[in-house]
């Protein structure tokens, strides 16, 4: 499954009430919006069309973030399905996640791309070799270890979609702060020079389930349902529905 | 010297807070950089303040900038950076700018920033905020009203 197929597939079974957008390049991920619609990139160039109520963005996501109100253009401002795929480096898609999950709840759902790299080129920091002109993943899944061991309350489920991976982040917590407390200590770890070191299971896809088992699962319209109630039960019902329906970190991840 | 915009290597540059400060390491690609004492300047709209800063020469070439500054000084707004190598000497732009608004991590924003050609539109009327706004509005009218009336009435 190809990760737009992926996305498009959320939008049917999550329903979302709104959707946010991070990297919106020529607007392919953009174009399956059917609802309120935030959408940030500092150079957009969009080639599609594009059917939703959208507030687009020209600014890095960084900066979105320091406004004051940047959903503004949302009746509340909250998120049910977020897309990361801006700058393809750790440290960039890990503060847009620990931003974006500020205005989320129990029920929203987190896609990160480019998550599995396949070779030590797609991987790289640099967009070089072969993946100048072809696929290339960055070093963003550095952000998958960090978020497993930091963020044990998180499901972190690794996509196996073509071409670089996606991954699907379940149970954000807006109040959460572990990742504030550990992000400068991180982004030291994440900076390093080229050749990255590229884990076996980014490689092969080991730990990645198949986009469709997660699509076809039941478990959408208890979210669907769950979603309207208080922070505090919501959250309960929710990662009850999840592990009921086998949507659980992998062991030993 | 250099004098165009030195440009920055994203993929080698990072900032971070420790102990209250911002900790800038920027890789700087123009091989015309000397290493060196330098002074750096932020600068945001018509704001600018100083620091000293170090340039040192870079592993696999090109060359590091490293400097900090209180993270209470940077504010909530993104700063642009540049620094002069020689007393008297120019500003020069380094491509990246910095911002480290205190309730988000901090951020090293590299590039040209983006433009638009238009200030960003105001976001829409919120339907329910405007007809209570209304609607006080109105009342104060009648309340008004009622109070000049009184006056009156009273007076005559």
């Amino acid at each position: 499954m190809r990760r737009h197929e992926l996305l498009q597939g959320l939008h049917e079974v999550l329903q979302p009430r709104t959707y946010f957008e991070i990297g919106v390049r020529e607007g392919y991920s953009l174009r399956l919006s059917r609802v309120p619609t935030v959408a940030v990139d500092p150079f957009y160039d969009i080639k599609a069309e594009i059917r939703c109520d959208v507030h687009l963005v020209r600014t890095t996501s960084d900066e979105f973030f320091a406004r004051s109100h940047p959903f503004a253009h949302l009746d509340k401002p909250f998120v049910d399905l977020a897309f990361i795929d801006g700058m393809h480096l750790s440290e960039f898609a890990l503060r847009d996640f620990m931003n974006t999950e500020r205005y989320c709840h129990a029920g929203s759902v987190i896609v990160f791309d480019d998550m599995l790299p396949r070779n030590v080129v797609e991987a790289g920091r640099g967009r070089v070799g072969s993946a100048a002109t072809g696929a290339w993943a960055g070093d963003v899944y550095k952000v998958i270890e960090s978020l497993r061991t930091i963020r044990p309350d998180l499901v972190v489920l690794e996509l196996d979609t073509s071409p670089t991976g996606t991954l699907m982040v379940l149970l954000p917590d807006p109040d959460n702060r572990a990742l504030d407390d550990a992000y400068d200590g991180l982004v030291r770890e994440y900076v390093t020079p080229d050749p990255q070191v590229l884990p076996e299971w980014s490689r092969t896809r080991s730990r990645a389930i198949p986009a469709e088992k997660v699509l076809e699962s039941q478990v959408w319209a208890e979210v669907r349902r769950r979603r309207l109630l208080p922070p505090g039960p919501a959250r309960t019902a929710i990662r009850t529905a999840y592990e009921k329906a086998g949507l659980a970190t992998p062991k030993g991840a | 010297m250099v004098t165009n915009p030195i440009s920055v290597d994203e993929t080698r540059s990072l900032a971070y807070r420790e102990n209250g400060q911002v900790h800038l390491v920027v890789h700087l690609t123009d091989p015309d950089v000397v290493p060196g004492d330098v002074v750096a300047r932020f600068r945001h709209d018509q704001r600018k303040f100083k620091k000293p800063a170090r340039v040192t020469a870079a592993e696999g070439g090109g060359a590091t900038l490293e400097l900090s500054v209180s993270a209470g000084r940077l504010g909530r707004v993104p700063w642009f950076l540049a620094v002069q190598q020689a007393d008297g000497g120019p500003f020069v732009r380094v491509q990246t700018r910095v911002l480290s608004h205190p309730d988000l991590p901090v951020a090293l924003l590299p590039g040209p920033p983006p433009r638009t050609r238009m200030p960003a539109p105001d976001p829409r009327a919120n339907p329910a905020a405007e007809s209570a706004r209304g609607l006080l509005r109105q009342g104060r009218r009648v309340a008004g009203g009622l109070k000049r009336r009184l006056r009156e009435r009273s007076g005559a």
